[in-house]
């Protein structure tokens, strides 16, 4: 599947989540060095670059997981960082973070399912007690998405007895039960044995057919070429580049992304 | 050595005993809800408000002795107008003391639970208080079931301190027996035996709960 059979985000859409000119630093050490990016509504972009480019940070900013020290995103309208008197931003309110949490899903590297719960109680935990559902509409939600991710019939079971692949698709319905605007995906498949990788990828191509809005930091390159509208190249902090899967990876302008893809095809990284 | 007229002693000694459980039960229920209670006050360090008192107290109750802190509470405050009947003395004093040290335990629980957790209900838009009693206080708990069991394995033994405010527990009866009768060597081998009787199976029980929560976590 790709840009043109999918009903495509276009240019013109108003951008679901807006970054301008994000720094961010740890210590002394600036890990988002002036990050721009703009995210429109149904639009599947995938980061990529070289470990300690910045990727992961960058989406952890977008659900305030990381705070920014300078710049500013938005995110459905609501402002997570809007600058102080100083000009720094101050720290999101509570209630903008909830707001802006609670439209945007994220799944996990280490998959951080809840261990003492069983897989049902895991994706009814939020909906119930952040959203107010009630409990009989929860469970429906949730067994849809047990369907979808291929574990209906582990409803009941725990976290401990699946597999990576199965932990990280329950995650995935997890995350889908809040009904997000907007779902991001930290290097999910990075922690899976090899051959588990493929049915969470499989999930993931599904989510994207559907039509949802995704932000997804990966290695996984097929991935990349087969399903993302744009692919944005990280490099220390920056964007370097960026554009449809065709240019960047048939003809990339930056020496760095040319450097970066040729070892990663070459599984020398 | 005779112990011939040990059956004329017991049922003191069974009275005292009961006071003993009586007090470590008590004493142990104020000190996990106060533990609890500092735990939670001193997780967040930025709301100083609530850190900073919290960890003044937990340093003064580990500071000074537990001896004095029941003679403080017992002789000291009837001057201040709260005067208490021994055995709510021993129990606040026996639930301050290891209500402090349960502090410490827990805090530490909370803090080796996987910060992956806390992430996961951030993006889930949970709040603070929701994440604690959903997510990381159940998890917290497994990991401090056996140091909170050896606390209360200790206190039943602190609470012979009471007898020092004549409450009328294990040791206590035996002073008194042991003064009327002048058998301190007899009275004073059977409390030792009971109190053994009762902390090496607990003790035992601790280490079997121990081995099982490490089987069953994976």
């Amino acid at each position: 599947m790709n840009e043109n059979t999918r009903p495509s985000a276009t240019a013109a859409a108003a951008p679901l989540i807006s970054m301008r000119d994000v720094h961010k630093f740890f210590g002394t050490l600036e890990v988002l060095r002036g990050v721009s990016l703009d995210v429109a509504p149904g639009e599947v972009l995938v980061v990529i670059g070289p470990s300690g480019s910045g990727k992961t940070t960058l989406i952890r900013t977008i659900n305030a997981l990381e705070r920014i020290d300078s710049g500013s995103i938005t995110v459905k309208g609501v402002q997570l960082a809007i600058p102080g008197p100083d000009g720094k931003p101050r720290r999101p309110s509570e209630s903008a973070m909830r707001a802006v949490r609670a439209e945007v899903g994220m799944v996990f590297q280490r998959f951080n399912l809840f261990p003492h719960m069983t897989v049902m109680a895991n994706i009814l935990e939020a909906p119930i007690h952040v959203r107010g559902l009630d409990h009989v509409a929860a469970e429906e939600r949730a067994q849809g998405l047990l369907l979808k991710v291929g574990l209906l019939d582990k409803a009941n079971a725990y976290p401990h007895q699946l597999s990576g692949g199965q932990q990280q698709r329950v995650a995935i319905a997890r995350a889908l039960a809040m009904q997000p605007e907007v779902m991001l995906f930290d290097e999910v498949t990075s922690a899976l044995d090899p051959e588990l990788v493929g049915e969470v990828l499989r999930t993931m191509h599904i989510l994207a057919e559907e039509g949802m809005t995704m932000i997804v930091v990966t290695h996984e390159m097929q991935f990349a070429r087969q399903v993302a509208d744009r692919v944005v190249v990280m490099d220390q902090g920056v964007i370097i580049e960026e554009g449809t899967p065709k240019e960047i990876f048939s003809s990339p302008t930056q020496p760095r992304t040319a450097e970066f893809l040729r070892r990663i095809l070459h599984d020398i990284v | 050595m005779n112990f011939g007229r040990a059956p004329e002693w017991l049922p003191d000694l069974w009275a005292g005993l009961q006071v003993t459980v009586f007090l470590t039960f008590a004493s142990m229920a104020f000190a996990l809800a106060f533990g609890l209670f500092l735990a939670l006050a001193r997780l967040d360090p930025r709301k100083k408000y609530l850190s900073w008192p919290a960890q003044a107290f937990v340093e003064l109750i580990r500071g000074t002795p537990l001896l004095l802190q029941l003679f403080y509470i017992f002789y000291v405050l009837p001057r201040f107008g709260l005067r208490l009947d021994p055995i709510v003395a021993s129990v606040l004093g026996l639930g301050i003391n290891t209500g402090a040290y349960l502090s410490e335990v827990f805090r530490a629980g909370i803090e080796a639970v996987d910060k992956g957790q806390w992430e996961a209900a951030d993006a889930l838009g949970m709040p603070t208080s929701l994440t604690l009693r959903h997510v990381v206080l159940p998890q917290a708990f497994r990991i401090v079931i056996p140091p909170v069991g050896n606390y209360f394995i200790s206190l039943f033994k602190d609470t012979a301190l009471a007898s020092t405010i004549s409450v009328p527990e294990l040791l206590f009866s035996g002073q008194l027996l042991a003064a009327q009768t002048f058998r301190y060597t007899e009275i004073y081998s059977i409390i030792f035996v009971i109190y053994l009787a009762v902390s090496y199976p607990a003790s035992l029980g601790v280490r079997w709960i121990e081995r099982y929560l490490r089987i069953s976590s994976r």
